[in-house]
């Protein structure tokens, strides 16, 4: 059970673990020192435990792709430090997967060669890559499109693909930033419930970007709230039901009256600051 | 829509039709009067460039002229078919026949000179080239559709030479002397300056002109008018003439005075200048007259059998599609303006 | 009017074909027109026959034909492929496209017939000057091409290339270089082109050989029935080039535009 009390306290995930991913005073101006600058982040400190999937939800332009962004090495903050298991954030690494709200991917590769892009480029042993593409492009029901290429395939499939090209590099963090945004509502609820099973039973660390509070609320062990620009951390909600049992129908959790009500108390706070 | 428009139709034909014949008018006593006349030239150095230079055309013709510069006698021809020049002066003979064969409206009026040694093969001295054996595997250049080229493929033939034994190439003079001078080539067929900067530069002369002559490759250069132009204006052609025939008198009377006019408005020294008309042998016009040459109306002279044997050579080359019977170059060639000139 | 617009497009094509040739026809047969300005169709018929069975001035059609395609594809093939590669150093590296810029710039807008004597007094008469003419056409255009290929590559792919742990001769070599390909192919067409409208200047360096210079020798004494058979073979070669090309890109960047 959520601790409702409290909405506005920022605890601890409940996980007793030293933290695992750390952003510490992490700020992020575009263009700073010039009369243009713009502040982006506040800054965030925010840390979180190995296995933990974090949902960061908040309004337009808050700042929650900016933050990702520092954690990806795509953009170094202005101020401050990220570090993963106490080494600092210098860049992109394969450990640190990625996928994007447009799946980005190779439209000159075909659907395997997508999938085995990370394997084949950190040179890991051919049987490997192999092995790895056959699984994941299983696991994100691809395997008979293998030989297609991406443009051939829908935009639900290109996602499944993006992920599973992410997934097979088996990183140790996943980062997403609204993968599932472009989908259509019946291809969302499906690839929410593909990647909680995955979660499940990989059981990486994952930071989820997303504009649903629903889906935030199904997937997350924690829920960040961010305000406005330039972001800050509203607050840090646990979340039970992505750690119940596996066998419980998505439908059946999103109707329950827990579930409802912890959509709803994230809500008031999204909406309890715009108001204001 | 149609209604309206076919009377309106009517009334502009109509209006065209009037406007016309009051164009038509008011012109018909000054048909006399002389149009700007289009002469292609070249620039060269020839006793012509004195008549230009000092207005002469324009006097004896009585009109304005307007001058075209030409690059080759096939511009000549393309400009009397387009009806865009009126006159050309030192067209050669092999375009010329060309032209006659191919029915272009025009008619040999004159001659400038008969080429002779002027234009000649020059080869490297080195290469000790002395006999048509000797060309073999030699590259040569010449400005193609010129009478230098004409005389060139003449030689090959007249000594069992093909394509295959020689390279011919295809460069404009001033090129032929930079390709010379980077030893791209061996041998020339061409006109000087060019030819007298080979002959500086390590080239020697390998005479096949008297030869060649003698075989029917006669080469000269001409002066032609266009029938729509000539027929109307009679009396202007023939001033152009006597202009011509004052030049040629300056020419043999004072041939320092005038190399160093032909000089300046050829931009080069007189020195050069006069080295140049030397190689040239200007016929007088009332030698043009006789049956070696033009001959007379009426009694055509056998200038017109050169032509016919040049233009049956350019068939051979599929330069042309067709000669004409002998009738043709003669009707081709007309000294009645040439005659009043001299008279 | 309704009819007619229910009439397929090729109809309104072949019409235009068939009004075009029978205009000539009746302007060449009806003596409106001299056969020194546009030859009549057997005239026409006879000239282009000609010049296939017993060729024209020391080469048989096929070897002029042979030449100026083996000039084409030389100067091309030398120009685009150097081009790009230049195109792409350019991309990748600003300090290259800063050194190389000024220098395509200047030579992209050129008339090539404007450096034609340089190139005959610093490379003579031969092949060399004409390849080099056709290469310098092609050159700046598909430089040009690649450059702007490389720049405009989703960054968003190359990000997802480095969290991929891709390094960055990968990266270029798996997303760069295929995601510029595209306008590597436009631009190769365009450079084809070019190449080939200068085909002609190429051939008229001391030529005796090529479509291109045997048009300009047979206009020389205005054998238009030559001239025009070279023409339409000239056009003929250049379509069939192109449309090759088309072929190549729709085989090679076959997920372009889609």
């Amino acid at each position: 059970m959520p601790d409702s009390g409290a909405p506005l306290s920022v605890t601890p995930s409940g996980v007793t673990s030293a933290p695992f991913v750390e952003f510490a005073g992490v700020a992020v101006t575009y263009g700073a020192g010039t009369p243009q600058a713009v502040a982006a982040l506040s800054p965030t400190d925010l840390a979180f435990g190995r296995g933990e999937f974090i949902c960061i939800v908040g309004p337009s332009g808050c700042g929650k792709t900016t933050l990702m962004q520092t954690l990806a090495g795509f953009l170094p903050p202005t101020t401050g430090m990220v570090s993963v298991g106490g080494q600092a954030v210098r860049g992109p690494g394969p450990e640190r997967g990625v996928v994007f709200q447009q799946a980005a991917l190779f439209p000159w590769k075909t659907v395997a060669a997508n999938a085995g892009f990370g394997p084949a480029m950190r040179g890991l042993p051919r049987a490997v890559q192999r092995e790895r593409v056959e699984y994941w492009l299983h696991s994100v029901g691809l395997w008979e499109f293998r030989d297609r290429y991406p443009y051939e395939l829908s935009g639900g499939m290109q996602q499944r693909l993006a992920i599973a090209r992410a997934l097979a590099n088996e990183p140790e963090i996943l980062l997403m930033d609204e993968p599932f945004g472009a989908l259509d509502a019946l291809t969302r609820e499906k690839m929410q419930e593909a990647l909680h099973e995955v979660w499940r039973s990989r059981g990486m660390t994952v930071l989820f970007i997303t504009h649903s509070v629903d889906e935030a609320v199904y997937l997350g062990t924690e829920i960040v709230v961010m305000s406005q620009r330039p972001g800050r951390i509203l607050a840090r909600i646990p979340a039970p039901f992505a750690r119940q049992s596996a066998d419980s129908e998505i439908r059946h959790v999103k109707a329950s009256a827990d579930f409802v009500a912890l959509r709803e108390q994230v809500l008031g706070l999204i909406w309890g600051e715009n108001a204001v | 829509m149609s209604d309206l428009l076919i009377p309106t139709r009517r009334q502009l034909i109509a209006g065209a039709a009037g406007l016309a014949a009051a164009a038509a008018l008011p012109l018909r006593p000054a048909r006399a009067a002389v149009p700007t006349i289009n002469i292609g030239y070249f620039i060269e150095t020839k006793p012509t460039m004195i008549a230009k230079a000092q207005g002469w055309f324009e006097d004896e013709a009585k009109a304005k002229i307007n001058w075209i510069e030409v690059a080759s006698g096939a511009q000549i021809n393309a400009g009397v078919v387009g009806g865009s020049i009126d006159i050309g002066i030192g067209i050669g003979s092999s375009p010329t026949a060309a032209g006659l064969s191919q029915g272009i409206p025009y008619k040999l009026i004159a001659m400038l000179d008969n080429i002779g040694a002027a234009e000649e093969m020059t080869v490297r001295a080195s290469d000790n080239i002395k006999s048509p054996a000797d060309f073999k595997g030699k590259k040569l250049a010449t400005p193609f559709g010129s009478t230098s080229h004409f005389r060139l493929l003449g030689f090959l033939k007249t000594n069992g030479l093909s394509l295959s034994d020689v390279t011919v190439l295809d460069l404009p003079p001033e090129q032929i002397v930079a390709a010379w001078a980077r030893k791209d080539i061996d041998g020339a067929y061409v006109w000087s300056p060019a030819k007298a900067k080979l002959l500086a530069d390590g080239g020697e002369v390998y005479k096949t002109y008297d030869v060649l002559d003698e075989k029917g490759y006669v080469i000269a250069d001409l002066i032609i008018a266009r029938d729509g132009f000539a027929q109307p204006h009679p009396e202007a052609v023939v001033g152009l003439l006597k202009a011509y025939g004052r030049a040629l008198d300056l020419y043999t009377s004072n041939p320092t005075e005038a190399s160093a006019v032909v000089g300046t408005a050829a931009g080069v020294s007189a020195q050069v200048a006069e080295d140049n008309l030397k190689e040239y042998d200007f016929v007088p016009l009332k030698e043009q007259l006789t049956a070696k040459w033009l001959g007379t109306p009426g009694k055509p002279g056998a200038f017109a059998e050169q032509l016919q044997h040049t233009a049956e050579f350019l068939v051979e080359q599929k330069s042309i599609r067709k000669s004409r019977d002998l009738a043709v170059y003669q009707k081709g060639i007309d000294t009645q303006y040439l005659e009043r000139a001299v008279a | 009017m309704r009819y007619l617009r229910a009439r397929p497009q090729w109809l309104v094509t072949i019409a235009a074909i068939i009004v075009v040739v029978v205009t000539w026809a009746a302007a060449t047969w009806g003596g409106l027109v001299s056969d020194l300005l546009l030859p009549t169709p057997d005239e026409l018929w006879s000239g282009g026959l000609d010049l296939m069975l017993n060729g024209y001035k020391g080469y048989s059609l096929g070897g002029h034909i042979g030449l100026s395609l083996l000039r084409v594809g030389l100067g091309f093939g030398i120009g685009t492929i150097l081009g790009t590669l230049l195109g792409l150093l350019m991309g990748v590296s600003p300090t290259i496209d800063a050194l190389a810029a000024p220098f395509i710039e200047f030579l992209r807008p050129l008339p090539q017939l404007a450096y034609l004597v340089l190139l005959i007094v610093w490379f003579g008469i031969g092949e060399t000057p004409k390849i080099v003419l056709l290469f310098l056409a092609a050159l700046p255009v598909s430089a040009v091409a690649a450059r702007d290929g490389v720049r405009n590559v989703s960054p968003a792919r190359v990000l997802a290339a480095k969290s991929l742990g891709a390094s960055r001769a990968q990266i270029f070599r798996h997303v760069v270089l295929p995601s510029a390909l595209g306008e590597i192919f436009i631009g190769a067409r365009l450079s084809i082109g070019i190449v080939y409208a200068t085909l002609i200047a190429a051939e008229m360096i001391a030529g005796s050989s090529g479509i291109g210079w045997l048009i300009l020798d047979a206009g020389r004494f205005l054998r238009s029935d030559y001239v025009v058979a070279g023409i339409l073979l000239i056009a003929v070669m250049g379509i069939a080039l192109d449309r090759l090309l088309i072929l190549a890109q729709h085989r090679i960047v076959h997920w372009a535009g889609r």
